[in-house]
């Protein structure tokens, strides 16, 4: 099952740290957090979509999709920009002529963006197991509005 | 960017904020090239915050001070280091002699190793003055004397990581998701366990989208609401009645002071309302193991010490303290202020906490530094070597590591009083806005260049060796102050590091079993390790307090109003703080690209309601009034403080034009956090 | 609309439903048949085992009013269905994206590992009452509207009450 950064957004501090290891690892960064009105936060990367939009258009096969892994190579990019018109998430970006997209640190274990995140909400994982984390949190939560308050004057130990 | 067989790994501590976080940084023929990250590391886990992330740029930077340089009429003069450190040591000769040993200041660095600190403070003391401190003035010296007063120790109860064993996290005056961002990894940990995190501050932090309960009170109400929650677990029985029978002193005094304030007060000061005060003191007192965590919206305030007294009785009610997952968590500001403070480069403390005036305590470190002459009265602190100054008391200052131009309160007064003294050196590693102001600057080393110990906030000392070489003739500041001592006449026993951190460890009992070769295992020892076989106290406070009887006290306090309040001419309370992306004054974290890149400039945030009636929009140009000065920055409309409030991060020069130097009257720490302002569009 | 909704106190933790919801989306709808089918046969109910307390809770898709998922996928693949109420799902529009999964705060968007695409609760389309709902032996999970769901529970805190007072006890 191919792997991706995925964002537990329930934790994202808006550091931008994951903005900084990115651009260090790879000159500009692939990741960017977007810190919105309120405190939300959300770094918004590529997706590495199993059925992905930007492949499509692309004249010269440099982005290509096999058994739901992304690929790109570099030498067959025109430049032409069509994957970033398909591209929903706007995470395929045209620089100095051509494409620059996510290629989760190849030779390091876990990507610069996940390995940095201080506050532990840049995931990298299979999607399927995505959902597992947040419906136990979610459980736990349900579980303990059950449980009767704690009478006044006593600590539970 | 791949580890290629060119490239090397060594093992560093960051060198920004206290947390002691660390990575490996990359090298290749010399030159820092790149960071990989430490999963094994205890503190940080393999994470690293923005700042950390950039922390390389420093060591390559071509700001970097290379040689001595001497002011001369024609500007700067390159010195070699033969003449530069004759030059400084006959000068302080020369005013030590005719002005007596009172009219030298020495101002220490927390971003310094423990030995360079501990060096810089004797050769002070040796000197015959104990006018010496650091810029733990400026953040945490009340936290030295409020938890020292009342818990027996100035310092984090418990390590980081065992704020995931809490079930309450009560957060007052911390925004850590931006200052300490890998605090928030511990603290969802917590949270993932069920704990209930409460967030009291005045602005909505990225630390706020991480709680549970949020209490926005007014800037400086903080007493008010604590001894309100007091207030409330007394009334309701709340308290832990054992611990504060058996461990604890004081009680009777702390709740007869609590009868005036109930919620209701506690709201109308705070702006609260009474029910979430009543929440947030259920929540503290009925979890089983509860940890506050604060940083400098408690301390820097004229209040300071009190709001530190306040958040330990409120630990100490509810028993609190001494337990895993319960504790009192003060986040410090620098890499090693802690370590700075152990090792006395402070005015009213000798290494290791002895008080200066204490016989017994000059005594021995008499003995141990064979010498027959101490200083016998506390010296000037941070704060007040600046209006010594100004006042024409002091004739030479020696500054390591500390750009005091822009850390200061009201930054214009430094200034002048910076002009007035007769001899200025200055031992950096940039040409910060205090060394323009120097006779004579010194090339230091930054961290990666050389090697020694540094204490984080949770009392870790690690150890980090030397991995490349500084820029030019810059030296570490170590080599700097063993070839000075030499030139004072001094004779320092030392040739290393390692020497120094072997006299400490006689001289600070927590560090009794302290070396090199312990500290250089695993990740560092947490003091206090009295010998060289015990393994280090990661949780302070276990079965007796660090007091003499082993006792906590606990200590009443009341609220009073800030310094300077809003009037009809200064209509505007501005508060300052940190963004995650500088650091401190920002001579480090400004001259990172990267950085600087994604927050550039000076900036005042300013609630949309007080915006629209003065007419002011996103990104105008602002000028900002207090009694001491004006500067400029650009408006950002937000929602995230309240009306009448402005805030403004410190990292930019003109930020501290504006605070006042109201002082707390025991730890002599500025009221950053509180100044009266008004404002104009440029 | 009627939603399934969860009585966790009741959930014994005997994942009937998660089985039941499993087989009736499978092909042959059959629980010996389903177990060999390709594309295998997902479940969209969870039982989530809380080890420190010793509970299941049941965690299924909400349909929730204003749905994040709905909010943030690009294609259109989630939607609301405008009579029902329903949050469906179309595979055919899915890219795989997830961005779902990253906003969903019940975590029960799954993923079909042949299709590669998501899967959610459809509420099963066809039947009176859904598989999970008709599986479960405890009644912890009830197909109900939310008003009729509180009225319930009224009435059994009602009974609860009249079991506790006697004849004879009015004053």
């Amino acid at each position: 099952m191919p792997e991706a950064v995925y964002a537990d957004l329930s934790r994202c501090i808006g550091c931008r740290a994951c903005e900084l290891a990115c651009e260090r690892e790879n000159k500009s960064s692939r990741i960017s957090v977007k810190v919105l009105s309120g405190l939300a936060a959300a770094p918004v990367s590529c997706r590495q979509c199993e059925i992905p939009l930007c492949t499509a258009p692309c004249p010269k096969g440099a982005l290509s999709c096999e058994n739901g892994k992304l690929e790109y190579e570099a030498e067959n990019c025109t430049g032409c920009g069509l994957c970033t018109l398909a591209c929903p998430f706007g995470t395929a970006v045209l620089r100095a002529g051509i494409i620059e997209r996510c290629n989760l640190c190849p030779g390091m274990e876990t990507p610069a963006c996940v390995a940095t995140c201080p506050a532990g909400a840049l995931i990298y994982t299979e999607p399927g197991s995505l959902g597992e984390n947040i419906r136990q949190r979610r459980a736990k939560r349900m579980n303990r509005a059950l449980e009767p308050p704690a009478p006044a004057g006593r600590r539970a130990e | 960017m791949k580890t290629t067989e060119k490239r090397t790994l060594h093992p560093t501590i960051c060198p920004y904020c206290s947390l002691g976080c660390g990575f490996f940084l990359e090298l290749e023929e010399g030159k820092a090239v790149g960071i990989r990250y430490m999963p094994e590391h205890p503190v940080n886990e393999g994470s690293l915050c923005p700042k950390g992330n950039a922390a390389p740029d420093i060591l390559n930077h071509p700001d970097r001070l290379k040689y001595p340089l001497l002011k001369t009429e024609n500007g700067w003069k390159q010195l070699e280091w033969e003449e530069a450190l004759s030059l400084a040591a006959e000068k302080l000769g020369t005013a030590r002699k005719e002005n007596g040993p009172n009219s030298l200041a020495f101002l220490g660095s927390a971003k310094c190793s423990n030995e360079e600190n501990y060096l810089f403070q004797k050769i002070a003391r040796l000197l015959g003055t104990s006018n010496v401190d650091n810029c733990a003035r400026l953040c945490h010296a009340s936290t030295l004397i409020g938890l020292g007063k009342t818990l027996g120790a100035g310092a984090m109860t418990n390590p980081l990581a065992d704020l995931s064993n809490s079930d309450c996290v009560f957060v007052i005056g911390s925004n850590f998701a931006e200052n300490h961002p890998a605090v928030a990894r511990q603290v969802l940990r917590a949270k993932d366990k069920g704990a209930f995190v409460i967030v009291a501050d005045p602005r909505l932090t990225p630390t706020s989208w991480l709680a549970d309960l949020t209490l926005r009170l007014k800037p400086g109400t903080d007493v008010a609401l604590l001894n309100g929650m007091m207030h409330v677990i007394v009334n309701e029985g709340l308290l832990d009645r054992n611990f504060v029978r058996e461990k604890t002193e004081g009680f009777p005094g702390l709740e007869q002071a609590l009868q005036r304030c109930c919620p209701e007060t506690a709201s109308r000061i705070t702006g609260i309302p009474p029910s979430e005060i009543i929440k947030a003191a259920r929540a503290y007192a009925r979890a089983g193991a509860a940890s506050i965590v604060y940083s400098m919206g408690i301390t820097q305030h004229i209040s300071g010490t009190d709001n530190v007294t306040a958040c330990a009785d409120l630990a100490l009610l509810c028993g609190q303290v001494g337990r895993k997952g319960a504790g009192v968590l003060p986040l410090r500001g620098q890499n090693n202020v802690q370590g700075a403070c152990d090792m006395g480069a402070l005015a009213e403390f000798f290494p290791g906490y002895g008080k200066v005036g204490d016989a017994e305590a000059a005594g021995r470190l008499k003995t141990l530094w064979k010498t027959d002459k101490l200083p016998e009265k506390p010296g000037l602190t941070a704060t007040e070597i600046a209006e010594a100054a100004g006042k024409g008391k002091l004739k030479a200052l020696y500054v390591m590591g500390e750009d005091l131009v822009n850390s200061h309160a009201d930054s214009s007064r430094v200034r002048e009083a910076l002009e007035s003294l007769d001899f200025l050196v200055v031992q950096d590693i940039f040409m910060t806005d205090t060394a323009e102001y120097a006779d004579l600057v010194l090339p230091a080393a930054a961290w990666a260049e050389k090697e020694g110990s540094f204490t984080s906030t949770e009392r870790r000392v690690q150890w980090t060796d030397r991995a490349l070489s500084p820029p030019g003739e810059a030296k570490p500041d170590i080599e700097i102050l063993l070839l000075l001592a030499e030139k004072l006449g001094l004779g320092l026993p030392y040739r290393t590091a390692g020497d120094v951190l072997a006299e400490i460890s006689g001289a600070v009992p927590s560090y009794g079993g302290m070396t090199k070769e312990r500290l250089k295992k695993g990740f560092g020892l947490i003091w206090p390790c009295p010998d060289s076989s015990h393994p280090g106290t990661p949780v302070l406070h276990v079965g007796r307090f660090k007091t003499p009887d082993g006792k906590a006290r606990l200590i009443p306090v009341e609220y009073q109003s800030p310094a300077e309040i809003p009037d009809p001419d200064y209509p505007f309370l501005l508060t300052t703080g940190r963004v995650v992306l500088h650091y401190n004054a920002g001579s480090m974290s400004r001259r990172s690209k990267a950085l600087l890149e994604k927050e550039p400039g000076l900036f005042v945030e300013i609630h949309p309601s007080d915006a629209k009636a003065m007419e002011i929009g996103e990104g105008n140009r602002l000028v900002l009034e207090t009694r001491r000065g004006k500067t400029e920055a650009t408006a950002r409309l937000t929602g995230k403080i309240g009306p009448g409030v402005l805030f403004m991060p410190f990292h930019f020069p003109g930020t501290n034009v504006l605070t006042g130097d109201a002082l707390d009257r025991e730890a002599k720490i500025p009221e950053f956090k509180v100044s009266a302002c008004r404002i104009r569009r440029e | 609309m009627k939603e399934v909704m969860v009585r966790p106190e009741r959930c014994m933790g005997c994942r009937s439903c998660e089985i039941a919801c499993a087989v009736e989306h499978s092909e042959s709808k059959s629980l010996f048949a389903a177990v060999g089918e390709s594309p295998s046969p997902r479940k969209r109910i969870y039982i989530e085992y809380i080890p420190e307390h010793a509970a299941s809770v049941p965690v299924t898709c909400r349909h929730c009013e204003d749905a994040p998922c709905t909010t943030v996928c690009p294609t259109g693949a989630l939607s609301r269905e405008e009579i029902s109420r329903k949050v469906v799902h179309s595979p055919e529009l899915c890219i795989g994206c997830w961005t779902c999964s990253m906003v969903c705060n019940y975590g029960v968007i799954g993923r079909q590992k042949e299709a590669r695409v998501a899967v959610k609760c459809d509420l099963c389309p066809g039947r009176e009452v859904p598989a999970c709902v008709e599986a479960c032996p405890t009644n912890a999970l009830v197909y109900a509207e939310v008003k009729d769901f509180s009225g319930i529970k009224r009435a059994e805190a009602a009974l609860k009450l009249a079991r506790g007072m006697k004849p004879g006890s009015a004053l």
